[in-house]
């Protein structure tokens, strides 16, 4: 290329892009006259200076590292970034690295270039209120359609008035699902999205899934299936959630075009390498007379096509496109193998961090099994024959149970007893599974109106089940169900230690006492009708001072304090070491108006601590008096 | 030997007054910032306990009285709480000669009152 032309080029790409060349550790060497414009600083100023002058503080160190590690590999690096000029003004830059590596391979300098895209950045954030608003708006007259529909089912219907509501349902359903998609994706294409990482259980998952999936093709003939690999790592991290929504879209296209059929999820290891483990998903999907094909070839269009791109294809949902790029930004793969019409296969795979500082004690918590015979299980169910089955199970598991008939004993028995967690049949007479449900969460208090709740039910509709953990369900069993599931639900959902452990513990504590007559001994010369004058003089004048406390509370933080301040002497007295320090701190953030502190919980201590310690010095006075 | 203590907290007054009057002391007692004054009015006393966080007037109005107002050089022990190193401060600066800090053990008590009565 002659040398006039390649000046031209050069001229052409300082008219439009900020060009900037810096040594390996980021000096910068060379910069054209757009950064020094946009920047505000003169190329003096510039040059021999660290990269790192244009730091925003946005983005966070990883971000940095990561971008390092790709140039040093010398791989061309492509990323958005802020930028901070010298007048602190902030830039948005579409920005691209392309590094220098010499012979031997190592970086010895780079050059990047930079657009200055803040006004595309400040419209997607326009744009994505004006979406948070709009699909807020949509799902509000929608959850009020789903409500009324939920209530005209209640009322007498035929059979066609059902049909025609269960429409009404699905399209509704649609919709969310619709608004649902688009919020994602848009969050996905302006890099809002954020992964997790916890732990996954692949068994857990597919077996979630395909319990839902057959639940939801009930009126087709198709059979499901799901096979983990054991050499997989029981302790990857990764999204859990992400990942089940892509294999729900992927299920539910696959369902989309199968009346008959069989549909497996495949879950193997790919590759072991030393931090992580290459997963392969394979959903393969036979079925008899196809309907698909013309789906497919869009498909296939759409995994072929650029990573950026989010035009849609016909015939293809928003759910899919979601799929692809929850891949793509988890530096997954996914591929499209079509055997024959009626057989298809689709793979992604998706590379999983090793869980390498494992918390041993975690792990076994989660893994222990909860030992049945300390809890207690509270199970309502209308039927005779179930009620039978439910004693014969809890029987086998050896958990202590009770087992009523109705919604109202359910109610009554917690008002008496405590229980670990409620097997919950949602179809009883007089008062249904919902309604008790709801008079639990919202009626009870706590910890009551916290227990594990397992709904049980014959209910196959997905819609309906959401309804009920929506309702504040901890899990759903749907009938008929296998031992084993049950078994499983019910160690799943119990919480670590059960009711009898908690009072046991309660019972210690309460064992333990607050007062320690060290200090009033030496005040009084073990004086024993004295120190029984000072206790009872304690015993009848706290409870009007805690009274007042309480009534002060919200009132005067400064009468609040001169009380806390004076109770303090006396629970000094007394060596109440929890009330001394609780009073003092208490009254320090009153007077010094700290806003952080826990008011209310300290206050609640205070309050519950003096109660225990009355009971305590009510039994020291009987104590001294009997041997007097 | 006369001793005042002036501490609203009544149970702890009285561990105070039991405790010193088996020690041998005249004890006198005021529950808050008026009554010290007026006993501090009609007699003198060989030393002076206060809480600072009395009622009406605070401990450290009562060592400015005895110290500036009557000029008197009575040793004055300040009977502070934990969290008051403020006032603390203040109080010596007005005069004070000692403080303990509730809880105190009551023997502390009488080193420190026989420190300050025997100068």
């Amino acid at each position: 290329m002659p040398d006039y032309e390649l000046a031209l080029y050069k001229k052409a790409l300082n008219e439009v892009a900020h060009i900037l060349v810096a040594d390996a550790d980021g000096t910068i060497t060379y910069v054209n006259d757009k950064v020094c414009a946009l920047m505000k600083y003169s190329r003096e100023e510039l040059i021999g200076q660290n990269n790192k002058i244009f730091k925003s503080g946005f983005h966070s160190p990883e971000f940095y590292e990561n971008r390092y590690n790709e140039i040093i590999k010398g791989k061309i690096f492509k990323t958005n970034i802020q930028n901070k000029a010298k007048d602190g003004s902030l830039f948005w830059m579409d920005e691209t690295i392309i590094p220098f590596l010499d012979s031997e391979n190592n970086l010895y300098k780079y050059l990047t270039i930079r657009f200055d895209i803040t006004e595309k950045i400040n419209e997607v954030a326009i744009k994505e209120e004006f979406l948070a608003n709009v699909s807020h708006d949509i799902r509000t007259p929608l959850h009020g359609l789903l409500s009324i529909v939920q209530l005209l089912k209640e009322t007498s219907l035929n059979e066609q008035q059902l049909d025609y509501i269960a429409s009404i349902q699905e399209s509704s359903d649609h919709i969310e699902q619709l608004v649902n998609d688009l919020l994602d994706i848009f969050k996905i294409d302006s890099g809002k999205i954020k992964f997790e990482s916890i732990p996954l259980d692949f068994t857990g998952i597919a077996q979630s899934l395909t319990t839902i999936f057959a639940l939801k093709s009930q009126t087709k003939d198709i059979v499901y299936k799901y096979n983990v690999d054991e050499n997989l790592s029981t302790t990857l991290l990764g999204d859990s959630s992400r990942l089940k929504q892509i294999l729900f879209n992927l299920l539910e296209n696959a369902l989309k075009y199968t009346e008959i059929g069989r549909i497996v999820i495949e879950i193997s290891l790919l590759d072991n390498m030393e931090e992580k483990q290459i997963v392969a998903f394979k959903i393969n999907n036979t079925s008899k007379g196809s309907l698909k094909m013309k789906q497919d070839e869009a498909f296939v269009k759409l995994i072929q096509s650029d990573a950026k791109d989010s035009r849609l294809f016909g015939g293809i949902s928003l759910g899919l496109s979601i799929v692809k790029k929850l891949i793509l930004l988890q530096n997954g793969t996914l591929s499209l193998n079509c055997k024959t019409d009626e057989d298809t296969t689709f793979t992604f795979t998706m590379p999983y961090s090793k869980q390498l500082f494992t918390s041993k004690i975690n792990i076994e918590s989660i893994t222990t099994t909860k030992q049945p015979a300390n809890y207690k299980i509270l199970i309502a169910d209308d039927d005779q024959i179930n009620r039978m089955i439910f004693e014969k199970q809890m029987m086998k598991f050896k958990y202590n149970y009770t087992i009523v008939e109705s919604g109202f004993e359910v109610i009554e028995l917690l008002q008496k007893e405590s229980f670990d967690l409620i097997l919950l049949d949602m179809q009883m007479p007089g008062m249904n599974g919902d309604v008790v449900l709801q008079k639990i969460r919202t009626e009870f208090p706590e910890p009551v109106r916290y227990i594990p709740i397992i709904s049980v039910s014959a209910t196959i509709q997905v819609k309906t089940i959401q309804y009920i953990i929506d309702a504040g369900a901890n899990a759903h069993l749907s009938k008929p169900y296998k031992e084993a599931d049950l078994a499983e639900i019910i160690q799943k959902t119990l919480p670590n230690s059960s009711v009898m452990e908690k009072s046991e513990k309660l019972k210690e504590e309460q064992n333990t006492t607050l007062v320690n007559l060290n200090t009033l001994k030496q005040f009084t010369d073990e004086d024993p009708s004295f120190m029984l004058e000072l206790l009872e003089y304690f015993y009848s004048s706290t409870p009007e001072l805690l009274d007042k406390m309480e009534v002060i509370y919200k009132s005067n933080r400064f009468e609040l304090a001169m009380l806390l301040h004076k109770y303090r002497s006396q629970v000094s007295l007394l060596g109440i070491e929890e009330l001394i320090e609780l009073t003092k701190t208490m009254e320090v953030a009153l007077i010094e108006s700290i806003v952080d502190y826990d008011y209310d919980t300290s206050f609640d201590k205070i309050i519950k601590i003096s109660r225990k310690v009355l009971v305590e010095v009510a039994i020291i006075i009987a104590k001294i008096k009997s041997e007097l | 030997m006369k001793i005042l203590v002036i501490e609203d907290e009544v149970m702890v007054l009285k561990a105070i007054e039991f405790k010193l009057k088996k020690s041998g002391f005249e004890v006198f007692t005021a529950t808050d910032g008026t009554l010290a004054l007026e006993q501090i009015k009609l007699q003198s006393f060989d030393c002076i306990l206060t809480d600072l966080m009395i009622p009406f007037f605070s401990g450290l109005e009562i060592i400015n009285h005895v110290r500036n107002v009557l000029a008197s050089k009575t040793p004055i022990i300040v009977l502070s709480a934990i969290g008051q190193e403020q006032s603390i401060i203040e109080a010596f600066k007005l005069g004070a000669n000692d403080y303990m800090t509730k809880p105190f053990s009551p023997n502390e008590l009488l080193i420190r009152i026989h420190k300050q009565t025997m100068i």
